[in-house]
């Protein structure tokens, strides 16, 4: 076992060193002593001896020098062997090599970015300090299906107290604040609890985080981003310290945050908050069941997910103990440790494209693989004439390792060029969901998994025809030269690589099918408005109450003079626009004739409009009537439903006059106040075009007037033609209004629809890739295979078979490959679409439809592949099978 | 004479087929048996030692010397066995392809 024996002289040469050499020291001076005693027997004097024994010698050191040679000079000169040779053959056949190369190239490159994107996403360690003790802690109210609803100010007071599992919970809501100056600018502000920073642990770049005395009854303090210290204050250091004009009054800047800080919480939450506030009222003193926090937890150390897990049931059972609305909406609680639930929206989205791209690879495999057979059994000959001139078999696998090897290094260097292009191709088009997962890019982890992969190949490559030249027969390779006819396990071996790969192909055009249709489908939702010609903005319109105006008056000042301008048709506006990540309103609603207890279990997205709103959202009234002028403050108070709504709580019946018991703000923060129902309109996708997800109600902004405020301007044409004039007009009336988000409606709506259209356009990419792979490797194997049997061929068509009937049998031949492969790639397909289908949308994950065209495309695609090999088949010449024979 | 390092090989295999030598004695046992044409010197005996020790053909341990003196005696292994008898065959073969081309008729 001569390996073996390489194995252990490798260990002995880079372990036990010291050993040998005192070994070889020991064996040399051994060996002078008995010259020397040889000499003085033959009756020298011992001073002769040693000099004659040293001139034999020649230099004892150079003895030691030339026995220390052998094991790099046996090892080195193999290789540098192997790599002169693995070089000249594969330069010798230049078609396949660059067919290889790049094939691989591309496979590899391909899953590269694709990879980056998953470590970038999923992998990446969140930057917090220890971030495996942070966890989210959600209230559950599963009656509601609620299972991960944001907590009350109360609920998180009674967590701090009951709970043991936790090192700290802090409390986070975002809304958004005004810069005041020179240059009004709203920023999503994130109102926290003071523990906040000390919770993530996370410290500030500049000045400090908050303490608690600024929490209840302390000065106002503000915590800034890195990004908005250098946009607004000029990365000046000094500011930090410095009292700023915000929101009205003053407030001290005691802070900047680390460049890589970032909220990444789940999707829905708001993220890119820029400034953080500390809460300066008592949340245990806000209602009980006014839900709006997040918590986010530190587990005591060594406490699991699990035990706190328990914990938080055993709370939750005090609690609704406790207090009786707690008992009557049966609260509990949720916990997921953090990164799970960063990552939870888009794993299924990631994990589908690397999927995705890990079909491209195998295919890319697969073609090289049938390629480097192929080669392989061409060079059945020179392999047996080296095993016959002495090369033993492991020398001749090493060889081919080599080959492999330089391939693959050559592939490798050229996948990461592919992959760089790969992503700045992504980079364009990634959707908001992935831009929030920060930069995504070739580092030490991602060139980690490229080499890995490239290694992988390496070891495929290299042993499958090395395995095949392990059961070479010598003799009979030798006498039947290259004529041997490709022998029947080889030619199995090259249909199981066609199968594989239409298997893989059609899993992948399968895949693509599914999401381009969900794409489709979802882009032709009817979103309950026209985000056509709509322009959009929001502002914070309490300030308009810092004027001597008053708030109501300021507003609808501002909403005549946005109508005034040319080319708008009707201008609204609303607490909350529709596929914006602002923070959701959504309570209970308790329809007259219900106790509380039986409408606990209704939950309702709450909005506040001003009258214009529907119609220049362009919402259809389905009954009854839009808000108007008599919707006063102080007259009766009115509200509006989506027939989502009117439909679960009053099937079949009129709604108009109905009362429902609705969530009003006013002065006392927000209170429910009987509400008549005035009319009913079509639902609003107000999460996302994928979600119907609850019923609506609209209350008027005058009698629940809620800051900030979002505008929608509906315009004849291009709205974007209308922002000057927008800004000019808003600036006239308060040149402190800062307008936040103006852009058209389509943003939102293109935002939304990204995330599928991306998935769509990567995986589409991909079955368009093993699409034409497929072909070529179908194409590839049959052309070698007939290649071999033009002698067949030739006599087939002596004894009389007709060009027609070759070609037929060819294309027989390669069309049962790919119906095998068909069948099994079906199989595939639907085990594989199980797990896309929580992205799929409107669209069955056994769409007939996508299925059929897979069929035919997959089919087509082998039968591209298979033309030229039996037009070649048909090709033969009977008298050159005759002359060779 | 210069020994090419494969025959090398051969002729320390081959005087290790009795039985077991020292490195003094491989290269004793090489001097007598070819009358002195070949003498091998330690530069270049114990690399062969080792090269061949490495290929797993002969095997090194500690014994005595006959003059009492410790030394490192080498023992052909099964494998060296087989590479003996592999070469010896290929030798034959060499040399007689070599004489008949020598002693053909010009």
């Amino acid at each position: 076992m001569a390996w073996k024996s390489s194995a252990a002289w490798l260990y002995r040469f880079l372990f036990r060193r010291q050993h040998l050499e005192d070994e070889l020291d020991e064996e040399l001076r051994s060996c002078f002593d008995m010259l020397v005693d040889r000499y003085i027997a033959r009756g020298m004097t011992p001073e002769a001896a040693r000099r004659a024994a040293r001139i034999e010698f020649e230099g004892v050191e150079q003895v030691k020098e030339g026995v220390r040679d052998v094991f790099l000079g046996m090892n080195l000169e193999t290789i540098g062997q192997d790599i002169r040779y693995a070089w000249r053959a594969l330069r010798k056949t230049r078609g396949f090599t660059t067919i290889a190369v790049a094939t691989l190239a591309l496979g590899i490159g391909v899953n590269t970015a694709i990879f980056s994107v998953v470590y970038a996403a999923l992998l990446k360690p969140l930057p917090y300090g220890q971030p495996e003790q942070l966890a989210l802690v959600w209230s559950n109210f599963q009656q509601m299906a609620a299972i991960r609803a944001v907590t009350s100010g109360p609920i998180l007071g009674e967590l701090e107290h009951r709970s043991r599992a936790f090192q700290s919970l802090a409390g986070l809501w975002t809304g958004t604040g005004t810069f005041l100056g020179e240059d009004p600018e709203q920023v999503k502000l994130g109102f926290v609890t003071t523990n906040f920073f000390d919770t993530l642990g996370v410290r500030a770049a500049v000045g400090r985080t908050f303490v608690k005395e600024e929490g209840v009854g302390g000065r106002p303090t503000i915590v800034v981003s890195d990004g908005l210290w250098r946009r607004r204050f000029g990365a000046n250091p000094d500011i930090v310290g410095s009292a700023v004009r915000f929101q009205g009054g003053l407030v001290t800047i005691v802070g900047v945050l680390p460049p890589q800080f970032d909220l990444r919480l789940d999707p829905t939450a708001a993220v890119g908050v820029e400034a953080y506030t500390p809460f300066r009222d008592d949340l245990n003193k806000r209602p009980r069941t006014l839900y709006f926090l997040r918590v986010i937890a530190r587990l005591k150390p060594g406490v699991t997910l699990q035990q706190a897990r328990q914990d938080l049931d055993r709370v939750a059972v005090e609690i609704r103990g406790a207090y009786t609305e707690f008992a009557a909406e049966n609260l509990t609680f949720t916990i997921a440790g953090i990164h799970a639930d960063v990552v939870r929206e888009i794993r299924p989205a990631v994990i589908a494209m690397f999927a995705g791209a890990g079909f491209v690879l195998l295919i890319c495999c697969v073609n090289v693989t049938s390629l480097l057979l192929a080669r392989s059994s061409d060079r059945r000959k020179e392999m047996a004439l080296r095993g016959a001139l002495g090369a033993s078999r492991w020398r001749i696998v090493r060889q081919l390792l080599t080959e492999g090897l330089t391939l693959c290094v050559a592939a490798g260097a050229m996948a990461l060029a592919v992959a760089w292009v790969v992503l700045r191709g992504l980079s364009m088009v990634r959707p908001v969901q992935l831009a929030r997962v920060g930069p995504i890019g070739l580092n030490w982890p991602v060139l980690g998994f490229a080499a890995a992969v490239s290694l992988g190949a390496v070891l495929l490559f290299g042993l499958v025809p090395g395995w095949e030249t392990m059961k070479l027969d010598l003799i009979g390779a030798l006498r039947d030269g290259a004529r041997a006819s490709s022998g029947l396990l080889r030619r199995r071996f090259g249909s199981a690589l066609v199968i594989a790969e239409i298997a893989a192909g059609l899993v992948l055009v399968v895949g693509a099918g599914l999401t381009i249709r969900t794409w489709s489908k979802v882009r032709d939702v009817q979103p309950g408005f026209h985000p056509q010609n709509l322009l959009t903005f929001q502002l914070a319109v309490g300030r308009l109450s810092f004027t001597d105006k008053g708030l109501l008056k300021g507003e609808k000042q501002l909403e005549e003079r946005l109508s005034a301008i040319p080319g708008v048709d009707a201008v609204g506006g609303t607490s909350h626009l529709p596929l914006d990540d602002y923070a959701n309103w959504y309570s209970p609603i308790r329809p007259e004739g219900q106790t509380r207890a039986d409408a606990a279990a209704l939950l309702a997205d709450y909005r506040c409009v001003t009258p214009g709103y529907f119609a220049a959202m362009g919402t259809r009234l389905i009954q009854g009537r839009y808000f108007d002028e008599q919707d006063r403050a102080g007259g009766r108070q009115v509200a509006i439903v989506d027939e989502m709504l009117a439909r679960s709580v009053w099937p079949g019946q009129s709604v108009i006059g109905k009362r429902v018991e609705a969530e009003h703000v006013t002065n006392d923060g927000f209170v429910p106040i009987w509400t008549e129902i005035v009319g009913v309109v079509e639902h609003m996708r107000v999460h996302s075009l994928r979600t119907e997800l609850r019923g609506e109600i609209y209350l008027p902004f005058e009698q629940s007037a809620r800051s900030p405020l979002s505008y929608a301007v509906r315009s004849r044409s291009d709205p974007l033609a209308l922002i000057p004039q927008v800004r000019r007009e808003i600036h006239s009336l308060d040149p402190n209004l800062a307008l936040y988000k103006l852009q058209p409606m389509t943003v939102f709506v293109h935002d939304d629809l990204a995330p599928v259209s991306f998935t769509a356009l990567l995986v589409g990419g991909f079955a368009v890739l093993a699409l034409l792979l497929a072909a070529l490797g179908v194409y590839g194997v049959l052309y070698y295979q007939v290649s071999r049997r033009m002698r067949e061929m030739g006599i087939r068509l002596a004894l009389g078979a007709t060009a027609g009937d070759v070609v037929r049998l060819i294309m027989g031949q390669g069309l049962v490959l790919t119906a095998s492969g068909i069948v099994i790639g079906v199989v595939g397909a639907a085990l594989a679409a199980r797990y896309l289908r929580v992205l799929l949308y409107g669209v069955s994950v056994a769409d007939p439809l996508t299925y059929a065209a897979a069929l035919l495309l997959l089919s087509g695609a082998a039968l591209f592949g298979c033309w030229r090999p039996a037009r070649k088949a048909a090709a033969a010449n009977p008298v050159d099978a005759m002359r060779t024979e | 004479m210069e020994i090419p390092q494969g025959t090398l090989d051969l002729l320390i295999l081959r005087a290790l087929e009795p039985g077991p030598l020292h490195g003094l004695g491989v290269s004793d046992r090489i001097q007598q048996v070819t009358h002195s044409v070949f003498i091998v010197r330690p530069g270049s005996l114990f690399p062969a030692l080792r090269r061949l020790e490495q290929k797993g053909w002969i095997e090194g341990a500690w014994g005595e010397s006959e003059n009492r003196r410790r030394a490192r005696f080498y023992t052909l292994t099964k494998s060296g066995q087989k590479q003996l008898a592999e070469e010896k065959r290929s030798w034959h073969k060499m040399v007689s392809a070599v004489n008949w081309m020598l002693e053909s008729e010009a």
